[in-house]
């Protein structure tokens, strides 16, 4: 694996607390030497933050999309029958 | 509820959970003044919060935990949704333990819609599995096709390249960029 793929793969375990002692105190030390290894962490970081905003943002658009169908479909009428007479006014 | 074992959440899961469960939380929701818009917010939450918890294995992979769990999970969202509207309502201790809901995301904008697209289609759907589904390695090599785990890994890394340089482009590019 070439040398920025290691790094960033060593970024990731930083970032979860998962180096071990002896290489978590190596990479803290880049990170002070190197600036542009503290870009790139943080700018990882953010990628992450994106990555989980997405993957949520996926999940929601699939459940309104079922829950659409259950709420319209002939085949889920008794469902739907169901939830009316908790909310009789809908 | 079958057991899904952290791949993505299909939709007989996502329907499998209203037809099981949001009954019950409709009631429940409905006895506490709720209207059936409110219900079906929190119910959305709710399945949301399941799933990365699922992801996480933090949850039992047992089918009536998996029920019980969305219904405490239902419950302990409504409260918070009580909460935040300044209503006051009844929880279990049970609940307590449970962590802090997915907050609703804010609609991705088009910059960060942007930003994903630059990775590929591909890229995303195998970050998307790592970082998201929770998939491992081996199961992340089998679903896209790669030689082992190793290769599906470094596959990984150089999505991850691709997006972290474009966030750092944009940064440079929009100061304000994910402010």
């Amino acid at each position: 694996m070439r040398t920025s793929l290691i790094d960033i793969e060593t970024a990731e375990q930083y970032l979860a607390g998962a180096l071990p002692p002896a290489q978590q105190l190596v990479f803290q030390a880049r990170l002070l030497a190197e600036p542009g290894l503290q870009e790139q962490l943080i700018a990882q970081q953010e990628v992450y933050t994106l990555l989980k905003q997405h993957g949520r943002e996926k999940l929601r658009r699939e459940i309104v999309t079922v829950q659409h169908l259950l709420f319209t479909k002939p085949a889920f009428a008794k469902f739907r029958e169901r939830i009316r007479r908790y909310f009789p006014e809908t | 509820m079958h057991e899904h074992e952290n791949t993505s959440p299909d939709s007989a899961w996502i329907s499998s959970c209203y037809r099981n469960v949001f009954p019950g939380v409709a009631r429940y929701i409905s006895r506490r003044g709720g209207t059936r818009d409110e219900a079906c917010d929190v119910f959305q939450d709710s399945i949301v919060v399941l799933y990365e918890m699922k992801a996480a294995n933090k949850v039992p992979g047992n089918l009536k935990n998996e029920q019980a769990y969305l219904a405490g999970i239902a419950k302990h969202q409504w409260s918070r949704y009580c909460e935040s509207k300044n209503k006051t309502t009844a929880v279990g201790d049970a609940d307590a333990q449970l962590p802090d809901a997915a907050p609703t995301p804010e609609p991705a904008t088009a910059r960060l819609l942007q930003l994903l697209g630059s990775a590929g289609q591909r890229c995303m759907e195998l970050l998307h599995a790592f970082y998201y589904d929770n998939l491992s390695p081996a199961k992340a090599a089998s679903r896209f096709g790669y030689a082992g785990e190793r290769s599906a890994t470094v596959q990984k890394y150089k999505c991850l390249e691709k997006l972290r340089n474009e966030v750092k482009t944009k940064k440079l590019e929009h100061a304000d960029f994910l402010d």
